[in-house]
């Protein structure tokens, strides 16, 4: 009996000291995603309003990872091709407080800030905060986390959003134990009501990167959502940080080779 | 045995009815809302109402707070406009900080709010004034000239939820440090419900006592005051517990009723005591004076009753609820005072048996009315020139009767919700708005070009009216968008430019004020600071009059082509609304030169823009994308000879809708330098239009104007309407009676006289004293014309009688006027005591219906006591003879009923 009780108490403590915290999930989550320098990829996407009208766009992105001082950062650039009247649209993100629209209408490229670093964009319900934890698993917004349940396949995170300009007060995310990949997430607005969720229905692993290929993002508040659908990806492709700027966006064809 | 078990059980369920009703009264709420004052079928209210739930532009209270500087203060501001949204009702509250603004420069566009596009808590002053510079409305809207006072307006949820008092405390809780005012129609209608009932229940003990004072004068007698006391409580119980019943609330008309009931329902009960003391003193049986007195009366007041309640149903014609309910309720309420006349109270007098005074010799008494009447007969020449004069008179000025209704005059200048309408008129420019609501037939309509170039030419052609609206929609942000892309406010003509702006702003959510994407729906604030009816009308007429005029209801697009004569009509056409909106009186001549500017080459425009001037463009071009720029003179040679490098091609497929418009904007200026540069500057922009819409076409467009003030409008003239109606029907079914009961047109003509110079009178006070025709005046008409009615009827009937017993015309008035003016002025003077001292209410609306009411009843009376013994003096014996006769010869002296009851009452 005395032995059971130790052993038992030996486990408790080993768990304890060995058991991760949510911030170490976290951490496994951007580190197995963003495993990779340079990403491709293409989306369909489809955008339903509460009329269940649809409409449909297309995208390409082009994403890098770099690194300043040890930190993983993304930079991506979005370019519309379809529909036609939207075509060579391109939004260009360098930070969450840098991003630039280039609007063929005008052959103009303009700086975009304001509250629209907090706002979805090309009328998708995807804002670079969401972004950037969909391309690259990162939450760029002070926090503070913790492991609200735990079962044998994944891990359930409360993340508070310790920062005023968030547009959330916080987030709840649902991480595979298997893949450290996010499989669900959702936002939380000021007054504490669910806003907006994030659902991963497909994701591939490859061994070497895990590439979501369907997402469902759904705007609670205005009943709209936006459905990602991947069309082709490819990894490590030749783009360096000089693709990522105003005269990339003006090109009416954008080559990286 | 069974007759004492029979009237204790009336008086008992009596009594119990009252009680229960009186319960009743305990819930008794009073709310007043000029919104609710129509059905809600009714298209434009129903319209409002739509437009106001969608978009939140009604319920709105605005709050102007006190700072140091708003713009040192914007953390501050912020701050208060989150403490006030925390409060309990209030749905939204929008301020500086959190309103859309859309401010870009050469190199950024900033999207969003103050409060996300700054950091509130270390920012720039000068930096602020910049991004406020690129949107003057929101400037205008929110912070007062001086920069020392912030506006914040309020959304408050479903007014009749909303405890606007509780609501009260809580604001100056949150500012008790600053100085601030409020104003808004929750509060005004707040305000007006609170002076409504704490007048009526200053004012109804001075009525009552009013009344007893008349009572004991007559009777001298301690039922003879109490027992007309307990008739008007019962008939005000009931008629007051139908209304808690029926109706959610109080409105500031329907509680005037209780007073009006006071000095009506205490007549029948009057004539009743009277009756019986005659009978009483007759033979001294109590049993059988009531019982012949009731007998007696019964018909009498039934007529008097009907015709009453005749004057008061007509309300319900007028097509506003509150009139039809004060009409509604008070008849109720009359007729409970009849029953308590005929049923309760000859059962209550045997039960009490009350002590019956013997009466003075009266018989030789001087009668100040006979004297009237003679002086009158003396000098009747005199007396009707001089009545038609004043007859003529007051029908000239009728037709300056304002039908406007100005909260100031309901409210007086010191209400909160006035004082603090003053003062955001003087410092803000206008604290009331009026909505153009837009929808497209189309799935995303609104981004459409035509759609928004509707809008802002609407915006523009607002400030057309008056230059101190501001107006704020959906075009202010897109076109501010292209402004940062272009450096020009506009509309870009081109289907797919419009899909890109709005990729920029739809999904803000500050938008969704203006913007309801799925039905494509939405809404042009236009603010204003006019309280004036008139002046709400003439905008109303002037915008839909435009709208009418030059908006395309149904329209389609197509690709212009600037060759084909067809297409650059329709597009001239459609062009109109630019020029209207913008006040341009050389709408020919600027849109063929726009024409001859289309059609121009792009090599033509690089060689007519400044050549310096496109260097330098040129050169910054090359910078920006760190291209290499030729040298200058190889720039201007390669110019002239058309050799374009690479770079130069480059900065031309960048800039040619730049360097096009600014060709165009040029040439402009030469020829019509009275222009507004600004207008010259937007249409120089349409030379890059690649499409134009058809006049008609299969896209709809639906356009309407609404708003607050348009709606208080609307229902203030169709209280003139209902008034007209309520007079109509009230003027014949009465004359009709009238006709069959002495079976004769020409009496009913006679008796009917003096209803009509009474209502002539009664609409001229109203002008005289510069009242407005308004919810409580516009009933009074009908009301006094009820009540007026009873005195011809007596009067004539009576001087019938006696014409026919004596043939002398004069001796007939002069007994007359002695005998039946007594009871009738009686009746008159406690009926005006009802009235009258509404007067003294501090609302605007009780005050003016107590004043033209109390002189209405005097005039009726008086009209009775002149204009009758006039027409009677004047006609021929022989004529008059035949006129009252009449009926006698056909009937061989059976006498009419009507009359024979009247005479029977007298």
């Amino acid at each position: 009996m005395k032995k059971s009780l130790f052993f038992f108490l030996f486990l408790t403590v080993t768990a304890s000291i060995f058991g991760l915290t949510a911030q170490d999930v976290l951490d496994k989550v951007k580190d197995s995603q963003n495993n990779f320098e340079t990403q491709k990829a293409v989306y369909s996407i489809i955008l339903s309003d509460s009329n269940k009208t649809q409409k449909t766009r297309k995208i390409d992105i082009y994403i890098l990872i770099s690194s300043d001082k040890g930190e993983k950062l993304p930079i991506s650039l979005l370019r519309v091709t379809e529909p036609k009247d939207l075509q060579n649209t391109t939004v260009l993100n360098l930070s969450k407080t840098e991003q630039y629209i280039y609007l063929p209408g005008f052959k103009q490229v303009k700086r975009v800030s304001g509250s629209s670093k907090n706002e979805s964009f090309l009328d998708t319900d995807i804002n670079y905060s969401d972004m950037t934890l969909l391309f690259s698993s990162t939450i760029e917004q002070e926090h503070t986390s913790s492991i609200s349940s735990e079962d044998e396949k994944s891990y359930t995170i409360d993340i508070k959003l310790t920062a005023q300009d968030s547009d959330y007060s916080k987030m709840t995310v649902g991480v595979d134990k298997k893949d450290f990949v996010i499989k669900y997430a959702e936002f939380f607005g000021k007054k504490e009501q669910i806003v907006k969720k994030m659902e991963i229905m497909d994701y591939e692993s490859s061994g070497e990167y895990i590439t979501y290929k369907k997402v469902l993002i759904t705007s609670l508040e205005n009943k709209h959502s936006t459905l990602l659908e991947l069309v082709s990806s490819e990894y490590g492709i030749p783009i360096t940080k000089s693709f990522f700027n105003k005269l990339s966006m003006t090109n009416p064809v954008l080559v990286y080779r | 045995m069974r007759l004492k078990f029979l009237r204790i059980a009336v008086v008992g369920i009596f009594s119990a009815v009252t009680i229960f009703f009186a319960f009743r009264l305990l819930n008794i709420k009073i709310s007043d809302d000029i919104m609710t004052y129509m059905s809600e079928e009714n298209k434009e209210i129903s319209f409002y109402r739509e437009v106001s739930e969608k978009f939140d532009i009604d319920n709105i209270m605005m709050i102007s707070v006190e700072m140091n500087s708003v713009y040192d203060e914007l953390n501050e501001v912020e701050s208060i406009r989150k403490e006030l949204y925390s409060l309990k009702d209030v749905k939204k509250v929008l301020s500086i900080t959190n309103s859309l603004i859309v401010s870009s420069d050469e190199y950024e566009i900033k999207s969003g709010s103050l409060s996300t596009i700054l950091d509130l808590s270390s920012y720039n002053v000068a930096e602020v004034e910049k991004i406020l510079e690129t949107d003057s409305s929101l400037k205008d809207t929110f912070v007062s000239k001086d920069g020392k006072n912030v506006l914040y307006i309020l959304n408050l949820d479903d007014s009749k939820k909303v405890d606007i008092g509780l609501l009260l405390e809580e604001i100056e809780k949150t500012l008790s440090t600053r100085t601030y005012y409020l104003t808004g129609l929750p509060l005004a209608n707040y305000e007006i419900a609170q002076t409504a009932f704490s007048d009526v229940v200053r004012i109804l003990p001075f009525a009552i006592l009013g009344i007893i004072a008349i009572l004991f004068t007559v009777f001298r007698s301690f039922a003879g005051v109490m027992l007309p006391i307990v008739a008007v409580i019962i008939s005000n119980a009931v008629a007051m517990g139908l209304v808690t019943i029926f109706s959610e609330s109080f409105s500031t008309v329907t509680i005037m009723m209780p007073i009006i009931l006071v000095g009506i329902g205490v007549d029948n009960t009057v004539y009743l005591i009277s009756r019986y003391n005659e009978e009483y003193r007759y033979d001294g049986d109590k049993n059988a004076a009531v019982a012949r007195a009731r007998k007696k009366i019964l018909t009498p007041v039934l007529m008097c009753t009907l015709t009453t309640v005749a004057g008061f149903m007509s309300l319900i014609t007028a097509r506003l609820i509150p009139v039809t309910q004060l009409g509604f309720y008070t008849s109720a309420g009359i007729i409970v005072s009849f029953l308590v006349a005929v049923v309760f109270m000859p059962a209550l007098i045997l039960i009490v048996k009350p002590r019956v005074k013997q009466s003075s010799d009266k018989e030789n008494r001087k009668s100040l009315w006979a004297a009237i009447t003679l002086k009158v007969i003396k000098h009747k020449v005199l007396v009707s020139t001089l009545m038609t004069v004043i007859f003529l008179c007051f029908i000239l000025i009728i037709p300056g009767i304002k039908t406007e209704s100005n909260l100031e005059t309901y409210l007086g200048s010191t209400a909160l919700t006035i004082k603090g309408s003053n003062f955001i008129n003087e410092k803000f420019g206008g604290d009331k708005f009026i909505n153009v609501y837009m929808k497209s037939g189309i799935e995303e309509g609104y981004k459409d070009f035509y759609y928004n170039r509707v809008q802002r030419d609407i915006q523009k052609y607002v400030l057309t009216i008056d230059s101190h609206f501001i107006s704020r929609g959906l075009s202010t942000f897109t076109s501010s968008v292209v402004k940062s892309f272009s450096g020009t406010e506009h509309i870009p003509g081109d289907s797919s430019t419009m899909n890109q702006v709005f990729l920029i702003i739809e999904n803000t959510p500050e938008l969704s004020k203006f913007l309801l994407k799925p039905q494509s729906e939405s809404v042009i604030d236009v603010r204003i600071s006019s309280n004036n009816d008139t002046q709400v009308q003439a905008i109303l007429e002037k915008l839909n009059g435009f709208i009418e005029s030059y908006m395309f209801k149904s329209y389609d697009k197509a690709l212009l082509d600037i060759n084909d004569p067809k297409a650059l009509k329709e597009y001239e056409k459609s062009l109109q609304s630019f020029f209207v909106s913008r006040n341009i009186s050389h709408a020919a001549e600027m849109f063929s030169m726009l024409a001859e500017h289309k059609k121009k080459s792009l090599s033509q425009v690089v060689t007519e823009y400044p050549e310096n001037e496109l260097y330098g463009k040129y050169q910054s071009f090359c910078e920006n994308f760190s291209l290499q720029a030729d040298e200058k003179s190889i720039f201007l040679k390669n110019i002239k000879t058309e050799e374009y490098t690479e770079t130069f091609t480059n900065f031309l497929s960048f800039n040619e809708q730049t360097l096009r418009s600014r060709v165009f904007y040029e040439e402009l200026k030469k020829f019509f330098p009275a222009v507004q540069d600004g207008d010259l500057a937007e249409f120089s922009e349409y030379v890059n239009d690649s499409e134009y819409v058809t006049q008609t076409g299969s896209t709809r467009l639906y356009l309407k104007v609404t708003g607050n003030p348009i709606i208080r409008t609307f229902i203030n003239s169709e209280l003139l309407y209902g008034q007209m109606t309520s007079l109509f029907f009230s003027y014949l079914f009465i004359l009709l009676m009238f006709i069959i009961s002495s079976r004769s047109f020409r009496t009913g003509l006679i008796a009917s006289l003096p209803l009509l110079f009474t209502t002539v009178i009664n609409f001229g006070f109203i002008r005289l004293f510069n009242f407005s025709l308004n919810a409580g005046t516009i009933t009074i008409a009908s009301i006094v014309i009820g009540l007026a009615i009873d005195y011809s009827v007596h009067y004539v009937s009576r001087f019938r009688e006696e014409f026919l017993k004596t043939m002398d015309i004069c001796k007939s008035l002069e007994i007359t006027s002695k005998t039946v003016l007594r009871a009738i002025s009686t009746g008159a003077f406690t009926t005006l005591l009802g009235f009258f001292p509404l007067g003294f209410g501090n609302l605007g609306i009780m005050k003016q219906f107590g004043i033209i009411s109390g002189i209405s009843i005097l005039v009726s009376l008086l009209s009775t006591v002149i204009i009758l013994p006039i027409v009677f003096s004047s006609i021929k014996k022989e004529t008059l003879l035949k006129i009252l006769q009449k009926r006698k010869a056909d009937k061989n002296e059976k006498k009419s009923f009507f009359l024979s009851v009247f005479n029977r009452y007298r």
